[in-house]
């Protein structure tokens, strides 16, 4: 009874950790993102060298974020983060119709590797705010992802500065998350 | 150093691509992001508003370009911030009230953004015409420079053409960030160099360094100020190892995005981490003393670069106070002596002066330059802490360049003593020396220096700030004098030095 007792409330207060990474192609909104999930600001950012990390508390999960830069030069470093990745967040500017190639390219790079075969895939369609924006159909379509088999992934579209779809999209990974376990 | 790379290097520093393409604020050094849409060089905040609205922006250090990229920044073929000011802000009124002031809310900057460049509201697409006259009546200096034909990679721009349009035109109201940042040596030869991109380090390394100062350690004090580090991986190939580290200890406290954003990231060139064995897990990265990252020990998570150079900015965002590095007490020191493979600590160069100081820009932060060498058997490790050399207020300037100082807490410690104290670089010596022991002991050493201790006594507080386990772990393996350059700390004797290692 009193195992049962505790493991009840362990399941009530506990969060379980769960290691997400955040990658996209540079100026996609990454860092805008994560800063915008934790602090509920918007921050002046500059590109990213190296990574940024935070957790965040949502729902019973503790999500640790790992927002790392994604300029062209550094993005090799991306797979040195691989390792034990629950879920992969994967930013896109969807006004950047020039380069949503590129992120597809990047997109199936990364998920072909062995480390992530296990993991969640949301996709982020960033800054929808903007007038040229493509809508979620199109880059979901552009990014190929109807080709992706046995993976479970998301697309939301956002606009980080003003919050708009982020928390949906962190539903969706909390709940992927809690049925997982 | 490719050909295109040493001229797109070049382009940003002609003196139009020195004033921001949009907000005109300059930036001695030229600027390192370009916006590629309109073919001009920003700065960050500038930068920052254009990817706003994905105006396609890459880093002179952190993208990849293409010899097309680089051409068409030309204003030959239509590039560059003159073009873009003769066009653009064509019918914008002198003066006007609405371009974005430093240190102005983003939300401004990105407004006067959407109005150029979205609305093209001052647009004339025949300015062109004006500036080719003009252009014709008062040729620029540097057009009659040569193209740059670089044949070796470790010569980026040739000194002379560089000091021809540069020295005279910027270097003239500058203070002698020289002589602060190096003590006595020469201070012209200091700025040829300090603005080169290195160059003639490599081809002539000790020209202005004092003789006793060996060049594998000097010249990132100096030549630091500038990103242009295409050649720093032939002097120290293995720094990006403990970068890994030291990055990885700051950002898993969550400081390096706030760093970041009240800095302006440059330096290190990433070609230094394509060029060296980076390995951020492997055997050569030294392990941290006191390993309690926030985050399940995840503090060799590979951090490919971090922010080093930093240019001080006005405002730094909020975040910036809630975390400083300072509040970390337990972030993993810097390289712990006896271990380290390598490490630079970090270099933080031209320092704009604090607003409302009323201060003359006389501070240059070398803060935290920090090295130390694979030892056998553990010797060495010694952090030479380079303190910010203050000018007469250097205080918040070396505070700056030692929390840049990217030596894990030690360093950055240490140029904070070394700034506050106006014995400039002394404090910073003992607390970067402390630093390459134990984060703790860095600490000590800068307070010490804070405090305004004299030179020899920041040295011995930084040793004696040790927390007794780092003392015991170090024990035996002090930093070997000889890494540490005395003729760096300015009126420093060497023997001071010696003296305390006796």
């Amino acid at each position: 009874m009193g195992l049962i007792l505790s493991k009840a409330w362990a399941s009530l207060v506990s969060k379980r950790d769960v290691r997400l990474l955040m990658v996209g192609l540079d100026a996609a909104g990454k860092t805008t993102v994560l800063y915008k999930l934790k602090l509920g600001e918007v921050v002046t950012t500059i590109p990213t060298i190296g990574f940024n990390v935070e957790s965040l508390v949502y729902k019973n999960l503790s999500f640790n974020v790992w927002d790392v830069g994604g300029q062209d030069k550094i993005r090799p470093l991306w797979r040195h983060y691989y390792a034990n990745t629950e879920g992969v967040i994967f930013v896109v500017d969807s006004s950047d119709r020039d380069r949503v190639a590129e992120s597809r390219d990047e997109l199936h790079r990364m998920l072909s590797d062995d480390e992530l075969r296990d993991a969640t895939l949301l996709v982020f369609a960033n800054k929808r705010d903007l007038p040229n924006a493509m809508n979620a159909a199109e880059i979901t379509d552009k990014l190929g992802l109807h080709s992706l088999k046995q993976r479970n992934w998301y697309m939301q579209s956002t606009c980080a500065t003003t919050g708009d779809g982020l928390y949906e999209g962190l539903d969706w990974m909390a709940q992927t998350m809690n049925n997982r376990k | 150093m490719t050909d295109h790379m040493a001229a797109l290097n070049k382009l940003r520093r002609l003196p139009e691509n020195k004033l921001c393409g949009t907000c005109f604020k300059d930036d001695r050094m030229g600027y390192k992001d370009v916006c590629m849409k309109f073919k001009i060089f920003v700065c960050s905040d500038c930068k920052s508003a254009h990817q706003a609205y994905s105006h396609r922006c890459k880093s002179v250090t952190m993208s990849n370009w293409s010899k097309e990229e680089v051409e068409i920044l030309k204003q030959e073929n239509g590039g560059g911030n003159a073009v873009n000011k003769a066009t653009i802000f064509a019918n914008l009124p002198p003066n006007s009230s609405l371009v974005p002031k430093p240190g102005c809310h983003p939300n401004e900057t990105k407004e006067f953004v959407q109005r150029a460049y979205n609305e093209f509201q001052w647009h004339d697409p025949n300015g062109v015409a004006s500036l080719h006259r003009s252009a014709s009546d008062t040729p620029p200096t540097n057009k009659e420079d040569p193209p740059p034909v670089m044949s070796a990679k470790t010569a980026p721009l040739p000194v002379t053409s560089i000091t021809d349009d540069l020295l005279g035109l910027s270097m003239g109201d500058s203070t002698p960030f020289g002589a602060a940042s190096n003590g006595s040596t020469n201070g012209s030869a200091e700025w040829a160099s300090f603005d080169s991109g290195f160059g003639n380090f490599v081809s002539q390394p000790a020209a202005s360094a004092k003789p006793e100062a060996a060049p594998t350690v000097f010249p990132p004090v100096s030549g630091g100020f500038d990103d242009n580090f295409g050649s720093f991986d032939t002097m120290s190939a293995p720094a990006p190892s403990s970068f890994g580290q030291n990055t990885s200890s700051r950002a898993s406290f969550g400081t390096a995005p706030f760093e970041a954003s009240s800095f302006e990231t440059s330096s290190f060139d990433t070609a230094s981490f394509d060029t060296a064995p980076f390995d951020p897990f492997g055997s050569s990265a030294p392990a941290p003393l006191n390993p309690t990252s926030a985050l399940e020990g995840i503090s060799f998570a590979p951090a490919p670069a971090a922010p080093v150079a930093m240019e001080e900015k006005k405002k730094p965002p909020p975040p910036a106070k809630m975390i400083a590095p300072l509040d970390s007490p337990s972030s993993p020191a810097g390289p712990p002596g006896g271990f380290g493979a390598m490490g630079m600590g970090g270099v933080a160069p031209r320092m704009v002066p604090p607003q409302g100081m009323g201060m003359p820009p006389m501070g240059m932060g070398a803060g935290g330059m920090g090295c130390g060498m694979a030892g056998m058997g553990g010797m060495g490790g010694g952090m030479g802490g380079m303190g910010a050399m203050g000018g007469a207020m250097g205080g918040g300037m070396g505070g700056r360049g030692g929390m840049g100082g990217m030596g894990g807490m030690g360093v950055g410690m240490g140029g904070m003593g070394g700034g506050m104290a106006m014995g400039g670089g002394m404090g910073g010596m003992g607390g970067g020396l402390g630093g390459g022991m134990g984060g703790m002991g860095a600490l000590g050493g800068g307070m010490q220096g804070m405090a305004g201790m004299g030179p020899n006594m920041g040295l011995g507080a930084g040793g004696m700030g040790m927390p007794p386990v780092m003392a015991a772990k170090s024990n035996g393996q002090a930093p070997a004098p000889n890494l540490l350059q005395p003729s760096k700390a300015p009126g420093m004797a060497h023997k001071d030095i010696m003296a305390m290692f006796n």
